[in-house]
């Protein structure tokens, strides 16, 4: 085997254990296995909703049954157009898991090359890119989502965009912390001596062993995502109503407030169920992947 | 110490540029144009002229060279919708959104570092797993729902406070303050707790044992001024949190402050207030880390030999950085 | 050859009277965690003179620490555990007494110092500080009178008065320890413990803290356990030693008894693993093998494993202890045969 090879060769072993550990591990916090369960039975409920659930009980408008407290017929009650609310939350789990994930994926490929790059270079080009990150940082992520909406205009895309583009920050910082602590480390000089290209070395044996904070940070940015659009969507600057979206639902629900304070409970125990769930895996995870954190 | 807070002042230089670029690009991108928002106010001659006076006859380089001419000479603009200066607007929101911001970060304070103290020295008991528990169900929940909880219990139910506005002095603080307060309170209660945890195992506080201190001065004097660092830092980025991002509370108590003004003026394409609201916010979050960072030096004397220590002699003592802010997120 | 004293061992040995400043009756401290029982310190009993300095001799990890800590009740409560025995300090049981009257106790009676300086001191307290935070809390005194006399101790030490003001990141190791030093000494306490004070040291230094111990006992009265694993250090201050191996004492006696009239396997051993520095060409000789694990010490000498002496029956019977003078005694079984001797050499 050509050295090279065996340097990951290596690397890789070691990791296939330290991934047994690292499940057993995370095993052991309850709290983190009843998230991670939650999560599933969501992200299953969030996939298929749009093939099982009747579009008439999402959005079929009933007016004698409208303002209904809850009740057996209607778990969550009705709103003012009688539709049936715990449908319409049921259904807005697509959105708001949607958005989360797609903004997350946004910010991590954006965050994480500009960190790594930042972090494995060095110098002016590190300066720079802090430098422009803490520029971003300056503008308080809300605002920064609220701007970019309102310059690319109101769809679900660019809601995910906004929210994606606000969180960049924070994956660059954590992925180029991450990268100064491996970059150190002999075997990156052995690959280097080797021969080997630089974006090679950052992306085939750095990045693989910065992983576990930029896991954690994906699974906590998710929880912070769901909020963010949910926050943008009751200001009115998200999704609009009548998409069911949890937000929406609850600046819809915000009129009616007195004397029907259900139509919000409901989609915020949701958004809060759900963020929930997002929180306890990525401390999970967190505690698993380096136990040293865990106090 | 001067020097260093000099360095920091002019730090905020680019800081600055790069947020009045970005935002005011933005802002400009965006479709819609203040001016056509009121132009009915105006007769066609009239609105040619601001058309002109605003540079939208140009471009949107011109525009932002306007506005930075103007930024140079001390002025942040004029809002095209209130037609007051920006300056003027923005001051006149400020004290609303300070007063929530400052009682927001007191209650999380005064709540959550008791909380993370008792958590970390009754490690693993039913006080530390609750602590735990609650401050990530804090955290989790979006603050603008708990605020509207809040409301209906205690205003509608209850009668107990005011739901909006800032008309009746603390009483119509209270809920704005403990919506926004619960979002600090779990990083805050979580710091606290892990840095008090790291300290508890320092033999600082076993010589302090054997020196007969009884064991309560032990915890809140020995430990607690070490754990401290962590703490005001997260104390620090809170802070920064509730000023800047207390928009949409203050949305949901329809609270007076600045929040509220960036949002209607993003709606309304007031580019200037935008740009120069965000640009203040930004510098007194600065102002906010610079006096977290000089607290540092009180607290910890190994710091204080780092700032006022000639450049020369800076590598001397070998104390603890100040903390790496952001990674504490 | 001096005339062996069998005898069985028996319970509380220490000669009675109010001589001593401190007597250890039947020790025994565990550390009890989930997983397993670490048994640190196992029936140990021993006394000290007033004015006396006790050498308390033994690699890392036999229990000397602990042995110290419990003498102030300081052993960390979960998950240490006294199991039995009973510590007198001036003729007050340590073990028995209130927070409040070990609260008392701790810096003004008893102190100690610790194994190193560099984490010992509090870094956001001045070093006057700290030294006046113990006067405060035992003397009756107004805080300036304190922090005199904190200055006071400073000097004491060798350490320039004026210093009172900096933080221990402004000063040396060496002077760390010495202001740990002054902070013990600080309410004149009648028990002073050392654990390992100069291991982290430099050897000039060293000796300068040595100094400074041998001139505390002259001038103070004042009674020392001195922990260390470095025989030359014991040679040079310590009255009496006390050997430990795998929490117990293996051997104990005047330091002519156990330098000079080595009677234990292990003590022996000690000796021969030090360098000899008239014949720089010859084998280093170390004891073989480690300690045993704490958690699952054998029935019989813990030694054993490692004794060029063993027998079987060292290694099932739990060992009895060996009187060879009214000072000197050994937990050797093998003492138990006639005519049974070491191969080091006694020098009367």
């Amino acid at each position: 085997m050509s050295r090279g090879k065996e340097i990951t060769a290596v690397t890789a072993a070691g990791t296939k254990s330290k991934r047994r550990d690292i499940w057993r591990r995370f095993r052991r916090n309850k709290g983190a296995m009843l998230g991670m369960l939650i999560l599933i039975v969501l992200i299953l409920v969030g996939a298929t909703v749009d093939f099982w659930l009747p579009e008439d009980w999402i959005v079929g408008q009933n007016l004698t049954e409208k303002l209904q407290h809850p009740s057996a017929k209607h778990l969550f009650g009705t709103d003012e157009l009688g539709r049936d609310l715990f449908w319409r939350t049921v259904y807005g789990t697509r959105f708001s898991l949607a958005i989360g994930f797609v903004a997350v994926i946004i910010s991590a490929l954006i965050g994480v090359p500009l960190g790594a790059v930042a972090g494995y270079y060095g110098g002016k080009i590190e300066t720079v890119i802090m430098r422009i990150t803490d520029i971003f940082s300056a503008i308080p992520s809300i605002l920064m989502a609220i701007a970019i909406v309102s310059v690319l205009g109101r769809t679900t895309i660019n809601l995910m965009l906004a929210v994606g583009i606000a969180a960049v920050p924070q994956f660059t910082r954590v992925t180029r912390a991450s990268v100064l602590t491996v970059k150190n480390e002999e075997y990156i000089e052995a690959a280097r001596a080797l021969g080997k290209t630089d974006p090679y070395i950052i992306f085939r044996h750095i990045l693989p062993n910065c992983l576990s904070p930029i896991i954690v940070q994906t699974t906590l940015r998710v929880a912070g995502a769901i909020i963010s659009a949910s926050s943008l969507s009751f200001l009115g600057i998200g999704i609009k109503p009548p998409t069911p979206e949890w937000g929406a639902l609850l600046t819809a629900g915000k009129t009616y407030i007195m004397g029907y304070s259900y139509l919000c409970l409901f989609p915020g125990l949701a958004i809060m169920i759900t963020v929930l769930a997002f929180n306890m895996v990525g401390d999970g995870l967190r505690d698993a992947l380096d136990p040293k954190l865990k106090n | 110490m001067h020097r260093y807070i000099i360095k920091r002042v002019l730090m905020l230089i680019p800081i600055i540029l790069g947020v009045s670029f970005i935002v005011f690009f933005m802002m400009d991108m965006a479709e819609g144009n203040a001016l056509d928002l009121i132009g009915l106010e105006y007769s066609e001659e009239k609105l040619a002229e601001l058309y002109r006076q605003y540079g939208y006859d140009r471009s949107v380089f011109y525009r932002y060279f306007l506005y930075m001419k103007n930024l140079l000479h001390g002025s942040l603009g004029q809002s095209i919708i209130y037609k007051k200066d920006v300056w003027e607007l923005y001051m006149q929101r400020l004290p609303a959104t300070l007063k929530l911001a400052s009682a927001s970060v007191l209650v999380a304070v005064v709540l959550s570092i008791p909380l993370g103290i008792k958590a970390a020295t009754t490690h693993g008991s039913l006080v530390d797993n609750t602590s735990m528990v609650v401050s990530i169900v804090g955290l989790s929940m979006p603050n603008y729902w708990l605020g509207l909880m809040l409301a209906v219990l205690f205003a509608q139910k209850l009668h107990w406070l005011p739901s909006s506005g800032d008309l009746n002095g603390i009483k119509s603080l209270i809920l704005p303050a403990i919506t926004v307060g619960t979002g600090l309170m779990a990083t805050m209660t979580r710091t606290t707790r892990s840095s008090m945890l790291d300290v508890i195992r320092q033999d600082y506080l076993r010589t302090a044992r054997a020196k007969g201190v009884p064991e309560k001065v032990v915890i809140n004097k020995h430990a607690l001024r070490n754990a401290l660092i962590p703490i005001i830092t997260v104390v620090g980025t809170e802070m920064g949190k509730a000023l800047g991002g207390a928009v949409v509370t203050e949305n949901v108590f329809a609270w007076p402050g600045v929040g509220r003004l960036i949002i209607d003026s993003v709606n309304q394409r007031d580019t200037a207030v935008v740009t120069g609201c965000i640009i203040l916010t930004a510098v007194l979050i600065s102002i906010v880390q610079l006096i977290v960072d000089i607290l540092y030096a009180f607290v910890d004397p190994r710091l204080r030999a780092q700032y006022s220590a000639p450049r020369k002699k800076k590598a001397k003592a070998a104390p603890p950085a100040a903390p790496e802010r952001r990674a504490a997120a | 050859m001096s005339e062996y004293n069998m005898e069985n061992k028996s319970p509380a040995e220490a000669p009675a009277g109010t001589d001593n400043i401190l007597e250890i009756r039947d020790l025994t401290v565990q550390f009890v965690t989930e997983d397993e029982t670490v048994e640190a310190v196992n029936d140990i009993s021993m006394h000290l003179k007033k004015g006396e300095i006790l050498g308390l001799v033994g690699e890392t990890g036999a229990g000397k620490t602990t042995t110290a800590l419990a003498i102030l009740n300081l052993v960390p409560n979960p998950p240490g555990v006294i199991k039995s025995g009973s510590i007198l300090v001036d003729g007050k049981d340590v073990l028995k007494m209130s927070v409040r009257e070990l609260e008392q106790t701790r810096g003004s009676d008893i102190s100690m110092i610790f194994q190193d300086p560099m984490t010992s001191l509090n870094p956001v307290f001045t070093v006057g500080d700290q030294i006046a935070e113990s006067v405060m809390l035992h003397e009756n005194c107004t805080k300036a009178q304190a922090y005199e006399r904190a200055e006071e101790m400073l000097e004491l030490v060798g350490i320039p008065r004026e210093r009172a003001h900096e933080y221990p990141h402004q000063f040396s190791g060496g002077m760390k320890q010495r202001v740990v030093i002054a902070i013990a000494l600080a309410c004149n306490p009648k028990l002073l413990l050392c654990d390992e004070p100069t291991t982290a040291l430099d050897v000039t230094i060293q000796a300068q803290v040595l100094d400074l111990m041998l001139e505390l006992k002259e001038k103070l009265n004042t009674s020392m356990v001195f922990i260390t694993h470095d025989l030359g250090i014991i040679a040079e201050i310590c009255d009496r030693v006390a050997v430990m191996y795998a929490g117990r004492i293996i051997e104990e006696g005047t330091l002519e008894d156990v330098f000079n009239r080595t009677k234990h396997p292990y003590t022996e051993g000690l000796f021969n693993s030090l360098p000899n520095i008239e014949d720089r060409t010859a084998e280093l000789k170390p004891i073989p093998g480690l300690m045993p694990d704490p958690t699952k010490l054998p029935k019989g000498c813990a030694f054993a494993p490692r004794c060029p002496y063993a027998t079987d029956a060292c290694i099932d019977t739990p060992q009895d202890k060996y009187r060879f003078s009214d000072t000197h005694f050994v937990l050797c079984s093998r003492y138990k045969e006639p005519g049974f001797r070491i191969q080091r050499e006694e020098i009367s």
